[in-house]
């Protein structure tokens, strides 16, 4: 069965995240959030880390189960790492998880259990910053993305299949995006075809749509676009997002529309949740 | 199902950093809890739960079990697994208690497992440490079957043991830790919470398997890892990859125990009973998990002790040796020993005849030649004496045998270095073949688009030409239509005129020298009103040198009227023309709306034929370039689809070489250990010479 090997130190697999960086990145995501849309996408990748350092963790350490690469694009195509780990591709996740550029203290009021609000700080640690100019080369990122992932997958033939995962809000400006994305996803382990995840932040407005199974309800072209770009959710995280209360079928794909932050948050953890982590 | 969403991971780690706020046990309000690198919660995760390391202000310890995945009667099932517990007093028990509604993250309340820590190391760290101490590893083997047994005696099962759920404390016996997928008698019926690492499952165990017989499969699998790996440690580095999930086998052993390798080397192993073992657990694969039988340990105590455990390689090193030395200690040159009573006759025997010839010659017994002839024969038996001992002598015949082991060593060396080559190649073809693929991919999806490209380039193109053509139709028919128009509105003037000019008779107009009889004859040729005639021209007679004028009649004619000379005509023609300007300041400017609509009409008709072929024409077009579309989708599509076969294809057999290029690389590896070893061997063994056991027998060095 696809999608099904098993993700370990021996037969790690990697996850490359395309994080646009466009001017547009500056504006307001809309709704109710003043939050700017580079703001949220960073947040999200730096969530992401952690959320996929603590799944990684063991009594020795963080260990090898993913290598990870964070490719911006926006005025240039590359590595979105900040800090030490500046201007790599793929990172071991051990070596991500020691050394995120900086670790925030954020301070955030929480629920106190007794319908109150207190005050808490915790530490947020910062590997990508948000930038956000220029034009937004989509197609360059999908390419660089695609040679990324065929390198793998030379060394590492029969891995879990590769995740990309690509945090966008809307238009390429340097061409159909589609071949390009065709591209990744022509690319194979003996476990499967790489998995090609969008989620599009948008200004647009309209009802936030979780992983959909028909572009009919998108509101614009950019979303059906990315919708048709992504990869139908294997088995096994459709079954994970069923249990999680989303409504899948057969036809589900890894594409979120107009997320707010909770639904980043959704969408990356079942994104990035593998079959079975041992 | 509930379908209730756990906090993830990282939202535990981060409602742990405050611990006053998340926690309402009076003991774990506000302790201390361990901390990462960058100082956050330190977390130890499963594919369930995440684990946290708690201080106690009272200085106790815990460990706190976080889940985030919802299980199925959760609490149910730790309280009968608690209830029965508690009725056990077996060593390996961890002491732990479930609240409900332990743990606050964002707000809301969530259970939690609090466990008693324990100092201990997991059982793969444990070995990759102690992995050398081979009576250590034997008596982990048996206590790791005494736990197995007690679990038998009480009826329960663990459901999940593996090397990360086995710990290893100080004093060298085991803890079991995880008890989430425990089975104890109260559950029976309620089906597995979880099926176990599938690196030590039987591949037919399912969730609707749940009894005390789960842990079967498991417990054979661990022991005979344990007692293979104290008999022969190295193979814990042959058969395992740095950092594997498993102990000696995993997954794809059971699932093709034929084609395994990993049991294949384990079918070869030193011991005896370890092969049989060895046998048994791969005759286990084919058997239903509640089938399964009990483990039935062999007597370790005695098998560590026994020269099994032990194997000499012909260097003289323990198997695991081989593997551990990369460049090996020289061999110090090897000598005669021991010059037993043999080699001393033989050296009595020389003095003998030595002493004999003496003699002879001193007595003159016989002639000094012959003396010296005697004490010649006596030194050449005594040599030849010597050949036959050395030749027999365990000296040289161990030096031929590390000569013949370093040979075949060698030989061995050449054939691995041949098998590695081999395997090299092909990983390079395989590795290749997928580059080709993606290659050959790449072009045909470049030519498929070109097509695509310049087909709907033409088809653009011929469309454009075609609209272009039809919007040229349509200026010609608007240009027709203004001078159909044009001419109609002419027409309609010109019969205004007529029919005004009909009206006015010339015999009312009064003109001058008109008389009756020159009416009369203009009557005669025709000309009765204004509209009869509408003008004059002249002839010229040559006869008279005078000019006769010719009336144009309306109808076409012209005709002569006597008695009308060129000033009459002149006048008349004049009065004519007044006649026709004072009608044409009454003519129609425009068209009638009726003769409009009527022209309109038929040219509307023009236009809506033109403005159906031109959608046509749109329809046509879009039409065929949707199938051009249709069909790159299609190819695209089908491209994709035989690329992702053939990728997977390459990429299977890459992943199938894989061992066989990891093998072969040991193998050669090992080879050349096994070579520079028996080289060394063969190499101490030069001082072992003839003309030294000569010296030797004399002097005894």
């Amino acid at each position: 069965m696809a999608y099904s090997a098993e993700i370990s130190r021996v037969n790690p697999t990697c996850f490359v995240f395309l994080v646009d960086q466009s001017a547009s990145m500056n504006d307001p995501i809309g709704g109710d959030s003043p939050q700017r849309k580079a703001d949220v996408v960073a947040d999200a990748i730096n969530r992401l880390l952690t959320e996929l350092s603590v799944k990684c963790a063991k009594e020795e350490g963080v260990r090898d189960y993913f290598h990870v690469a964070v490719i911006g694009y926006g005025s240039s195509v590359g590595s979105a790492y900040a800090g030490s780990l500046a201007g790599r591709d793929l990172v071991p996740l051990s070596e991500v998880a020691d050394n995120p550029a900086r670790v925030e203290e954020r301070v955030k009021k929480v629920p106190d259990g007794a319908g109150g609000l207190v005050e808490t700080t915790t530490r947020f640690p910062v590997w990508m910053d948000p930038v956000a100019n220029a034009g937004t080369p989509m197609c360059r990122a999908l390419q660089y993305a695609e040679s990324i992932v065929a390198k793998w997958l030379v060394d590492h033939p029969g891995c879990f299949p590769p995740i990309v995962l690509n945090l966008t809000d809307g238009e390429s400006t340097d061409g159909d995006p589609d071949a390009p994305a065709a591209g990744i996803r022509a690319h194979a382990s003996a476990d499967g075809a790489a998995l090609l995840f969008n989620l599009h932040v948008s200004a647009g407005g309209g009802e936030p749509v979780t992983f959909p199974d028909a572009d009919g309800g998108l509101p614009d072209a950019y979303s059906r676009t990315l919708f048709n770009m992504s990869s139908v959710l294997p088995t096994d995280m459709r079954s994970y997002a069923a249990t999680q209360g989303f409504s899948v079928s057969d036809a589900t794909r890894g594409f979120v529309y107009n997320a707010d932050i909770a639904s980043i948050v959704q969408f990356l953890d079942i994104g990035t949740r593998a079959t079975d982590l041992r | 199902m509930a379908t209730a969403r756990f906090p993830s991971g990282a939202a535990y780690v981060e409602a742990l950093q405050n611990t006053a706020l998340c926690f309402d046990d009076p003991e774990l309000k506000g302790a201390r809890v361990e901390l990462d690198k960058l100082q956050r919660p330190r977390a130890i995760s499963g594919n369930f739960a995440s684990v946290f390391s708690v201080t106690a202000a009272n200085g106790r310890r815990y460990a706190i079990k976080c889940f985030t995945r919802e299980v199925a009667d959760q609490e149910v099932r730790y309280r009968a697994v608690s209830d029965h517990l508690a009725k056990l007093d077996h060593r390996w028990k961890v002491g732990f208690t479930y609240l409900p509604h332990g743990i606050m993250v964002e707000g809301r309340r969530y259970p939690i497992l609090k466990m008693d820590w324990v100092e201990a190391t997991s059982l793969t760290r444990w070995l990759d440490e102690h992995v050398h101490d081979s009576a250590a590893v034997a008596r982990l083997a048996d206590r790791f079957a005494e736990l197995v047994g007690e679990l038998e005696w009480a009826g329960i099962a663990h459901g999940d043991l593996q090397h990360g759920n086995l710990l290893v404390v100080g004093d060298g016996s085991l803890r079991l830790v995880d008890y989430d997928g425990m089975f104890v008698p109260a559950l029976a019926g309620a089906g597995a919470a979880e099926i176990g690492h599938r690196n030590y499952q039987s591949p037919s165990r399912t969730q609707s398997d749940f009894d005390a017989t789960i842990d079967r499969f498991s417990s054979w699998v661990i022991y005979l890892s344990l007692v293979a790996v104290a008999a022969e440690p190295a193979l814990w580095g042959q058969l395992r990859e740095e950092g594997g999930e498993y102990l000696l086998l995993t997954e794809d052993d059971f699932t093709d125990p034929d084609g395994s390798s990993r049991f294949s080397i384990l079918l070869n192993h030193v011991a005896p009973e370890v092969r049989a073992l060895v046998g048994h657990v791969q005759a286990l694969v084919g058997i239903p998990p509640n089938l399964l039988p009990e483990l039935k340990p062999i007597p370790v105590d005695s098998l560590s002790t026994r020269s099994a455990f032990h194997q000499p390689t012909i260097s003289g090193l323990p198997a695991w040796m081989v593997d551990h030395v990369p460049e090996a200690d020289p061999v110090p040159d090897k000598h005669f020993t021991q010059r037993g009573p043999v080699v001393w006759s033989a050296t009595l025997l020389l003095v003998a005849f030595v002493v004999g010839a003496v003699l002879m010659g001193a007595l003159a017994v016989v002639t000094p030649v012959a003396a010296a002839g005697f004490g010649a024969v006596g030194v050449v038996l005594w040599l030849a004496d010597l050949a036959v001992l050395y030749l027999r002598g365990p000296e040289a015949r161990a030096a031929k045998q590390a000569r013949t082991q370093r040979d075949e060593a060698r030989q061995a060396r050449v054939a691995a270095d041949v098998e590695l080559g081999v395997a090299t190649r092909r990983s390079d073809e395989l590795v290749n073949a997928a580059k080709e693929i993606a290659e050959t991919g790449r072009k045909r999806r470049q030519t498929i688009q070109a097509t695509h490209g310049s087909e709907l380039a033409v088809l653009n193109q011929e469309h454009s030409k075609h609209l272009a053509m039809l919007a040229g139709e349509r200026t010609g028919i608007s240009n027709q239509l203004r001078q159909e128009l044009a001419q109609a509105l002419l027409a309609a003037q010109a019969e205004h005129v007529r029919s005004k000019l009909a009206k006015i008779e010339i015999a009312a107009s009064g003109l001058d020298g008109f008389g009756d009889k020159l009416i009369g004859s203009l009557q005669d040729a025709g000309i009765v009103t204004a509209a009869d005639f509408d003008g004059v021209g002249y002839m010229v007679n040559g006869q008279f040198q005078n000019r006769i004028a010719q009336f144009h009649l309306t109808s076409g004619y012209s005709v002569r009227v006597p008695g009308i000379g060129e000033v009459k005509a002149n006048r008349l023609e004049e009065w004519r023309r007044e006649q026709e300007r004072i009608a044409r300041l009454t003519q129609p400017i425009r068209l009638g709306d009726g003769q409009l609509r009527v022209i309109e009409a038929r040219f509307r008709t023009q236009m809506l034929q033109l403005g159906t072929t031109e959608q046509q024409a749109q329809a046509a077009a879009q039409q065929r370039k949707t199938l051009l579309n249709q069909r790159l989708t299609r190819d695209l599509a089908a491209l994709d689809v035989s690329q992702r076969t053939a990728t997977a294809q390459a990429a299977q057999e890459q992943s199938r070489h894989l061992p066989v290029l990891r093998k072969a690389q040991a193998g050669a590896e090992r080879a050349r250990h096994q070579y520079e070893l028996a080289e060394q061997e063969a190499r101490a063994q030069r001082t072992i010479t003839y003309p030294r056991f000569v010296l030797f027998s004399l002097t005894g060095r």
